[in-house]
């Protein structure tokens, strides 16, 4: 067992009256490293991040935090781990605090002033008194991050966690993420529906489409390769052209433009060539991968849901 | 204030825990002795107190067989008792199952107790007095309806004293039965209709008491007729010692001692 | 575990579950005590009636007679042991009232405290603990918390145990409130305490029909610690009932929902409980447990103390098992 490997999961599949939901899924996070976990609605992301914190029981297949068996060693798996799943949902006629208080009580070795801590470094300071009924949706969240930072955890777990969130409130999110994975040293999982996210935040990434895992990367080689448009005088030739010369597969996408996958340095080669072959360039234009052109690319075609 | 709620409930559920403890196991207790049948549904013959092998007397039936409004408490059963003491030189025990307010009804059930047979059985000599309480409910009626609720009663009484009697001689064949009468509160002329009642209904006693033998109908009725003042109680209801002292006196008589 | 009780005690107050509780209890209390006071001048009336008296006030006079006459009917040999008993309880009833100067008309807060909870133990106070106990799984798995605690390194078993736990010290916390407060109202408005007033009890059933060889007078007092005992008993079977329903069912108003009608709706198969077999295993028939020590019980054969007592243990044991197997194994999915 890699003892920097944080969380891992095995053959991990869920059955629900006999319908198989998530499908042999395997991956490994490594001490450190800030994972995305990436999907549309529905692809099963919640449910993976259920059976990793105990809430579901996997059909088969094994998950492990920090070297324990989550079924067979329940506690000493979630000891090391702070999580948000959904919503962060408290207890609404408690006040923030005595949330706190009462999850505190529930495990060993949290100092009481550790709650003081993490309450201003989430910036609830000042309506941590008041009964949680009254906070708006970034005020749960940011209680949900605290209860989960409490116990300082090797494996900070977020499950959409900026969904709702306002755009000051995002990039607070994104530095505060960042702050905890370098000064640190905690591991943090996030899954998320929006690549943008995932590209900002994140090191490495598993993508889940139907329950299944389709790859796993570096964040880096997604980014790599935009999609390029150019609107030509003859869309045809120049697709020939891009074939036969530059084993690129463009697609023809109006009767005056086409659209291809490739790298930066490689469409000033292709715009000259163009141009020797007499088609006329009137307009080159980039475009960020979408999620649907990654999953076009990654699934060969094959529809999102 | 969290932590006051956290001690109250604490201190209360402990000690309301050693008060369940103590008070439903004694619950159970009770629940258990409830469930477990009686020891013997038999009367416990050897241990009950028995009348003694040698003669005893037995008086049953009303207030008056219980001696109610007799300053000394002995009634007319008591007075019969000494007056025989006193002239066979030999006590003689009297068992007093009378309860104020019988009426004869509760009598018969109370003569077909296994236990009170067998009182009937060792008993030298029976006393009764019964029926004077069937009638109480006269009171409450118009005066047109006393007539028929009269010889409905005792209709009913005199089937019933019969069955009394019945029971009593199959138990006992040979001691003497003495049967005291009823008497009037009221002998004046004004009430006629229910004096007349009551001797309707001694004389009717007394026919039936003939068809069985050693049986002695004791007449009260004219005791009391001119001396009201002198033998009743202050409760205006029952005799007093004096009025006792007549009846166990006449009983005495009729016995022949 | 002590401190995961902590936390559900905590939680029930604040939810100020047992603020409406004690709210419920003290209307409800106040209203029968009130009552009783108000029908109190037509009940002596009645008494009065049936005693021949002209006035309610007559008492001694008949006690003392009938005292008197119980008394010349203890010397008489040919009573049965059996009847002797009966006889000698009343006596004893008889002898208090006349020394202690206290009409046996009218009420105390004795005998306050006790009718009310044998009024109440078979479907007020199991309506109360379903209050208490009906959402503390549902109410959570509701509100999306139960994520919260599930997520702490904390086996299952042991946070369900830990309301389990903290239900009981709460039924416990709800029994005090009512005594506490029958005793308080009662002692207001009836204003003698007669605690040591005899109460009757030890009939028995043989062969179908009341006996009464075996009765005997106990202290009010302790009669009243008999039956707020049982009064415990059943709120902790209720509540582990309501605890079991609370896990199987998602929303919190099926789950109270489901367990009042079974209350009320199980009442009603009491009338079949001589003839069809069956009816007498079910919880809601033997909940009235306090009627056996009242001597106010419908007998029917094979029903007893004993035999409640163990039908409600089983339920109760029944339900607890259910609820742990089915909430260590229960996927949470939303």
């Amino acid at each position: 067992m890699n003892t920097d490997t944080v969380l891992s999961l095995k053959n991990v599949s869920k059955k629900i009256k006999g319908r198989p939901i998530i499908n042999d899924i395997s991956f490994e996070v490594k001490k450190g490293q800030i994972y995305g976990f990436l999907g549309p609605n529905g692809a099963g992301k919640t449910m993976t991040l259920r059976m990793i914190v105990g809430l579901i029981r996997p059909t088969s297949g094994t998950v492990e935090i920090c070297g324990h068996n989550t079924r067979k060693d329940f506690v000493r798996a979630m000891s090391n781990v702070g999580c948000i799943i959904e919503n962060p949902e408290l207890y609404e006629y408690l006040s923030g605090s005595d949330n706190l208080e009462l999850l505190r009580k529930m495990e060993p070795d949290i100092s009481a002033s550790r709650i003081d801590e993490v309450v201003e470094l989430v910036g609830l300071s000042h309506r941590i008194h008041d009964k949680v009924g009254t906070y708006s949706l970034g005020m749960k969240q940011r209680l949900g991050i605290a209860q989960a930072l409490m116990k300082k955890p090797e494996l900070l777990i977020l499950d959409e966690p900026t969904n709702g969130l306002d755009p000051g409130g995002i990039k607070e999110f994104r530095s505060l993420v960042k702050s905890l994975s370098k000064e640190q040293g905690m591991t943090i999982f996030v899954s998320s529906h929006l690549l943008s996210e995932i590209q900002m935040i994140c090191d490495e990434v598993a993508i889940i489409l139907h329950g299944r895992i389709i790859k796993t990367s570096k964040v880096e080689a997604l980014s790599a390769g935009q999609k390029i448009t150019w609107n030509v005088t003859n869309v045809a030739k120049a697709i020939k052209l891009l074939a036969d010369d530059f084993g690129v597969e463009a697609v023809k996408d109006t009767e005056e433009t086409l659209s291809a996958f490739t790298d930066d340095f490689r469409i000033m080669e292709i715009n000259s060539a163009m141009m020797s072959s007499d088609i006329g360039i009137k307009y080159v234009s980039r475009q960020q991968k979408s999620l649907e052109d990654l999953f076009m690319e990654l699934t060969g075609g094959e529809t999102i849901g | 204030m969290k932590k006051w709620i956290w001690y109250i409930t604490s201190i209360i559920f402990i000690l309301g825990i050693s008060l369940f403890a103590y008070g439903f196991s004694q619950a159970i207790a009770i629940g258990i002795e409830v469930n477990r049948a009686p020891e013997t549904a038999q009367p416990a013959q050897e241990n009950s107190v028995k009348p003694q092998e040698v003669d005893a007397a037995l008086v049953m039936g009303d207030s008056l067989a219980r001696g109610t409004g007799d300053e000394t408490g002995e009634g007319f059963a008591g007075y019969v008792i000494k007056g025989l003491e006193a002239s066979r030189g030999e006590s003689l025990p009297l068992y007093n199952i009378a309860v104020e307010g019988l009426r004869t009804d509760a009598l018969l059930s109370q003569v077909n107790d296994p236990q009170t047979r067998e009182g009937i059985r060792s008993s030298s000599l029976i006393m009764i007095s019964i029926g004077g309480n069937d009638l109480r409910a006269i009171e409450r009626l118009e005066s047109n309806q006393e007539s028929q609720y009269f010889k409905e009663s005792l209709d009913s009484y005199l089937v019933k004293l019969d069955e009394i009697l019945r029971i009593i001689r199959t138990e006992n064949e040979d001691a003497p039965i003495v049967f005291i009468g009823l008497y009037n509160l009221d002998y004046s002329p004004s009430n006629q209709e229910r004096s007349q009642y009551l001797i309707d209904w001694n004389q009717s006693t007394q026919r039936i008491l003939e068809s069985f033998e050693e049986t002695l109908f004791t007449p009260t009725y004219d005791l009391f007729k001119l001396n009201l003042e002198e033998y009743i109680s202050a409760d205006g209801l029952h005799p007093n010692s004096k009025g006792y002292a007549a009846i166990g006196d006449r009983i005495l008589k009729n016995l022949g001692d | 575990m002590v401190k995961l009780i902590e936390n559900e005690i905590l939680k029930t107050f604040y939810k100020k579950r047992i603020h409406v509780i004690a709210g419920i209890l003290l209307v409800l209390i106040a209203l029968f005590a009130y009552g009783e006071h108000y029908t109190l001048t037509r009940t002596q009336d009645r008494v009065a009636e049936q005693l021949g008296i002209e006035n309610a006030e007559d008492w001694k006079n008949i006690i003392g007679q009938q005292l008197q006459d119980l008394e010349r009917r203890l010397d008489n040999p040919y009573i049965p042991d059996e009847g002797k008993a009966s006889i000698q309880v009343r006596a004893e009833q008889l002898r208090f009232y006349l020394d202690n100067d206290v009409s046996p008309i009218g009420s105390t807060a004795a005998r306050f405290m006790g009718q009310f909870i044998e009024q109440s133990i078979f479907l007020f106070l199991p309506l109360l603990i379903i209050l208490l106990a009906g959402d503390m799984v549902s109410g959570e798995v509701n509100s999306g918390t139960v994520k919260l605690i599930l997520t702490r390194p904390v086996k299952r078993w042991k946070i369900l145990m830990a309301k389990l736990l903290a239900l009981s010290m709460l039924e416990m916390f709800v029994i005090f409130m009512m005594a506490l407060f029958s005793f308080a109202i009662a002692m207001v408005v009836f204003g003698y305490s007669g605690f040591n007033e005899p109460v009757i009890t030890g009939f028995r059933v043989f062969e179908g029909q009341l006996d009464t060889s075996a009765v005997r007078t106990i202290p009010q007092w302790q009669y009243l610690m008999m039956t707020y005992a049982i009064g415990y008993f059943v709120a902790f079977v209720i509540g582990s009932l309501s605890l079991m329903v609370s896990v199987l069912v998602r929303s919190t108003s099926a789950s109270i929902g489901i367990m009042m009608s079974t209350l009320i709706g199980g009442s009603f198969l009491s009338f079949f409980i001589s003839d069809w077999k069956l009816t007498r295993y079910l919880f809601t028939v033997n909940l009235n447990l306090t009627s056996y020590i009242s001597g106010s019980f419908q007998i029917v054969e094979g029903l007893s103390m004993t035999f409640s007592t163990l039908v409600l243990l089983g339920w109760s044991f029944g339900a607890i098992g259910i609820a742990f197997l089915v909430f260590t194994q229960k996927d949470i999915l939303a």
